[in-house]
């Protein structure tokens, strides 16, 4: 018997056009304001890496917005 | 490929090439009957510390020699300086669970060379395989996760 993979959960983000909408933030702004390499900014906007809570929270900052405008569970790993 | 990747790349190639010719030096003093005996603790002490230190220096200058290369030529200096992050944090820690699990079956397999007759420097060279595998093992998820994204 084969069994469906299950989907793997995701967060997506909006911190693409979050960086669009200021200013057209660059990814290494947004990494210097965070503290962390313009790598992973990288990889949390294509939604290869999940950031801990407290990156989350320091991301949602830097734009100025609550971190539900900025990140969102998808249990089954599917895009808004 | 980004900065870590190509880290990866070279700790694993810097590390076979240094495993490949310590093996070539290794079978010829095995033959020769040098880990034979109870000398043969004392000979494989001694050459296993040796080869740590050459390794550790090759390993390391292959890395700053990696370094000064994409400096000079490619002009990446930020990558050496945006430092280390909890996603580089994250994936270290995976690497090192793989290294964990690979080297400690390997003490195993040692303890059983042990049980099944073999001598002391067969376990000892069959840990020593092991931290390498592992190493490798290690370094090869690391790569493969940076890969990812």
């Amino acid at each position: 018997m084969v069994r469906a993979k299950k989907p793997k959960p995701q967060i997506a983000n909006n911190i693409r056009r979050l960086r669009f909408d200021h200013d057209e933030m660059t990814q290494k702004a947004l990494a210097e304001a965070t503290g962390v390499t313009r790598q992973t900014i990288m990889a949390i906007e294509a939604a290869k890496y999940s950031p801990s809570l407290e990156l989350a929270f320091q991301i949602a900052q830097a734009f100025g917005e609550p971190i539900q405008n900025v990140f969102s569970y998808q249990p089954d790993g599917t895009e808004d | 490929m980004s900065f870590q990747e190509r880290m990866s790349l070279t700790v694993m190639t810097a590390s076979t090439v240094a495993y490949i010719i310590f093996m070539l030096l290794i079978g010829r003093a095995w033959n020769a009957g040098r880990f034979e005996g109870p000398e043969g603790l004392v000979y494989t002490g001694k050459t296993l510390l040796i080869f740590i230190a050459i390794f550790i220096v090759l390993t390391v200058g292959s890395l700053i020699i990696q370094a000064i290369f994409e400096t000079v030529l490619t002009g990446e200096e930020d990558a050496m300086d945006e430092g280390e992050d909890e996603r580089d944090r994250a994936y270290e820690f995976q690497s090192l669970r793989i290294q964990s699990i690979v080297s400690g079956v390997f003490f195993c397999a040692s303890l059983g060379a042990l049980w099944a007759g073999f001598s002391g420097p067969v376990a000892i060279h069959l840990i020593f395989f092991g931290f390498f595998i592992g190493m490798i093992a290690g370094e090869l998820r690391k790569f493969l996760l940076y890969r990812e994204g």
